[in-house]
């Protein structure tokens, strides 16, 4: 996927992902983490920023630094990198908010030729899931690597 | 670094040359980051059932 994004740094693992989000409100740091949830094979996708004053994770903080896109397409990266290492992961993702979750949604939208081209994408509607359908309001999102 | 995560490191930089290791975030190693976000999930996900999906 050819996108305009970050730089992103991480650990041996793979589970966290860190990159600076550069804009009209400074450099704010990011981080992207992934934890197993209690279903095997299925990873929590978690996104928010690292407060520098206290060290301190936020995610339901909005920064509002004009690159909306490209963090989107930074967090589409990571998740393909994670899969690179973990190809039978499912990855579960679900904004923090519902506006945060529209935004998930808009950003798998507006990539989704690029993202369906090595990854399925479902939608989660309360406890049923199907295969996502673009202008569908959805609680949540299930990706996983084709093999 | 196990060999398997080795040789997927290999493929990864060769896609992504500019990602870098910071040992400085293996602190996160382990650690649920956002804990209640954990939670809601692992609740939502109860009556889940993961459809196989290896197309």
């Amino acid at each position: 996927m050819k996108l305009e994004r970050y730089e992103l740094a991480t650990t041996d693992s793979l589970m966290s992902f860190e990159f600076i989000s550069s804009g009209p409100k400074g450099q704010i740091c990011k981080i992207i983490h992934f934890d197993e949830t209690d279903i095997e094979y299925l990873f929590n996708l978690s996104f928010g920023d690292i407060n520098p004053l206290t060290n301190e994770l936020d995610d339901f903080v909005i920064s509002n630094n004009g690159d909306r896109d490209k963090i989107l397409a930074t967090i589409v990266t990571s998740v393909d990198i994670f899969t690179l290492n973990y190809p039978d992961a499912y990855i579960y993702a679900e904004g923090s908010t519902k506006s945060r979750t529209r935004l998930y949604r808009m950003g798998i939208t507006k990539y989704l030729a690029e993202i369906q081209a090595e990854f399925i994408i479902l939608g989660r509607k309360g406890n049923e899931l199907e295969e996502f359908v673009v202008g569908t309001d959805y609680d949540a999102f299930i990706v996983k690597r084709k093999i | 670094m196990t060999r398997k995560q080795a040789e997927a490191w290999k493929v990864i930089k060769k896609k992504y040359p500019d990602i870098r290791i910071d040992p400085s975030l293996s602190q996160y190693d382990g650690k649920v980051l956002f804990p209640e976000k954990l939670a809601r999930a692992n609740e939502h996900l109860r009556n889940i059932k993961l459809p196989k999906l290896d197309k």
